[in-house]
């Protein structure tokens, strides 16, 4: 197996658009979360989502537009910069066996709802002539690939809340297989629209909205938590074989050191110890690395009652106790759950943890659950000089569940 | 060939024509450089394919307030969108002016 390392890191957030950006927030703690105006949607029961501040104008031309979803905005943006990222790339060529893996839950759903509503509410025939095109899932990658003439391997994974975190192992894979030496690799969402939110309300996930703070309204781990937050956004790496970048003397980010990759199979929604707890023993596996190595763990943690102290047991059934396991964060509490994208933003977030030494925060744990009784690193981000390696976790509706392990390239 | 340069010299004589503000549309809505957009321009030479018509056609209906046919006939040339446009509008103002003097 070759080693893989993280040469370039793209980001469109709810904290900011841009690596930098978006981890200074999560290290100052700073809220992506916000209130929704109620004259938006008066139908809504939903009060808060995690928007991205975003002038498509200012990417995109009106031509270009009428072609891109948000989604696929998203996607274009951070892929642009994580290869500005990673340097001169391809100087040398190698475009011709690119490859672009990117997961997205539900595509170009702002393009979907908007037919919908023209077509059914307001009985229109007009359904725009690029609504195909800019709602399939596919999009978003393909438009990488045209973008930036990456002619290898251009696939789409879907698989809920953990697609770009199988995005990006199924990326590792390849390299690591040789089969490949440069990998675009991430995810994109943009699901605020009012149909995609009626249906999360529906399902009983969604966060209530915090009396005094709305920002605060996303409480991973805590006894109060009420749910998870909507987000939006993408966040895109540059993977590379460890020797390429090596030779090219690109600044390498970290090592993507591990994949574990499991299933439920038990319920469409409930979590399992055990699946979670698979996934997350097999990336270590994977990467040789022994539980007691890892320094911090960037938790799935989406505030349900349901993920967080299954979570946590798996936590505790791979590390050991409270005593032997490492500080774990859920950083949704400040960029709430991005879906599809929340894997790529959250790893994006796990290697410039290691990268820069420093544990972001689980914001607005001030109560904890009893049942959830680990070092969550609450509210303040921690500075911890010996951080080499970490892990992040992505579990999905359906039941697929990925660990990522990144570690820094010193070693 | 005649009778389209005169047309041509017609229209852009004229100010605020139809022409002009499909012109308009064109340049600034679907980044088409102003001076290409002649009458005997083909369509897909300006970069305007068989799809983005369709847009072209949803944003000149909202423009005139006219609807275009299922099947709109010729399109190819600016001059052809031009025409219908002009002839859908003319069929417009006759429906109303039919309406208003219904008994």
């Amino acid at each position: 197996m070759r080693r893989v390392v993280i040469t370039g890191l793209g980001v469109v957030s709810p904290l900011g658009n841009g690596a930098r950006t978006f981890f200074d927030g999560l290290v100052q703690g700073h809220s992506g979360i916000t209130r929704l105006p109620d004259q938006l949607h008066p139908r809504l029961n939903c009060r808060v989502v995690a928007p991205v501040a975003f002038d498509s104008a200012a990417h995109f031309g009106p031509t270009r537009l009428r072609m891109l979803d948000r989604v696929s905005q998203f996607a274009l943006v951070a892929a642009s910069e994580a290869i500005a990222d990673a340097g001169a790339v391809f100087e040398k060529g190698d475009r011709e066996t690119t490859g672009v893996f990117v997961g997205t839950g539900m595509g170009g759903a702002q393009t979907t709802d908007d037919g919908y509503k023209s077509f059914y509410e307001e009985h229109s025939d007009r359904v725009k002539p690029y609504s195909v095109l800019l709602a399939m899932n596919n999009a978003a990658a393909a438009w990488i690939g045209i973008d930036h003439q990456l002619l290898g391997p251009n696939l789409t994974y879907s698989s809920a809340c953990s697609s770009s975190a199988v995005a990006i192992g199924e990326a590792w894979k390849r390299i690591a297989a040789g089969e490949l030496d440069v990998m675009i690799a991430g995810g994109s969402e943009a699901p605020l629209n009012f149909g995609t939110l009626k249906a999360w309300e529906a399902l009983k996930t969604l966060a209530t909205e915090d009396p005094e703070d709305a920002s605060a309204s996303c409480k991973p781990f805590a006894k109060d938590r009420s749910g998870l937050v909507l987000g939006e956004g993408a966040a895109m790496l540059v993977l590379e074989s460890r020797d390429r970048a090596v030779a090219r003397g690109a600044r390498i980010h970290a090592e993507l050191a591990g994949y574990g990759l499991s299933t439920d199979a038990e319920h469409i929604t409930r979590p399992t110890v055990a699946g979670q707890a698979r996934a997350m023993e097999r990336a270590l596996e994977c990467a040789h690395v022994s539980a007691a190595e890892v320094g911090y763990i960037n938790a799935h943690g989406t505030a349900t009652l349901a993920n967080d102290a299954v979570e946590t047991a798996a936590i505790k059934r791979i590390f050991g106790g409270e005593a032997q396991t490492p500080p774990v964060s859920s950083t949704k509490s400040m960029h709430g759950h991005l879906l599809g994208a929340a894997g790529a933003l959250e790893f994006a977030a796990t290697v410039l943890a290691i990268e820069n030494r420093v544990i972001p925060p689980t914001r607005h744990l001030l109560n904890p659950d009893p049942e959830c009784d680990l070092d969550y690193v609450p509210e303040t981000a921690r500075t911890v000089a010996n951080l080499t390696t970490a892990m992040s976790n992505s579990f999905a509706f359906g039941g697929t569940n990925v660990s990522l392990l990144c570690r820094a390239i010193a070693q | 060939m005649q009778t389209l340069n005169a047309w041509s010299t017609q229209l852009n004589s004229s100010e605020n024509t139809t022409f002009e503000r499909l012109r308009g549309i064109l340049a600034n809505e679907f980044e088409v450089a102003t001076q290409v957009i002649t009458p005997d321009a083909r369509l897909d030479s300006l970069g305007i394919d068989s799809l983005a018509v369709i847009e072209v056609i949803f944003r000149l209906e909202d423009e005139f307030k006219i609807s275009f046919p299922q099947d709109p006939g010729e399109l190819s040339t600016v001059g052809n969108l031009v025409s219908s446009i002009d002839h859908l509008v003319a069929q417009q103002r006759e429906k109303s002016t039919l309406k208003a003097e219904a008994p």
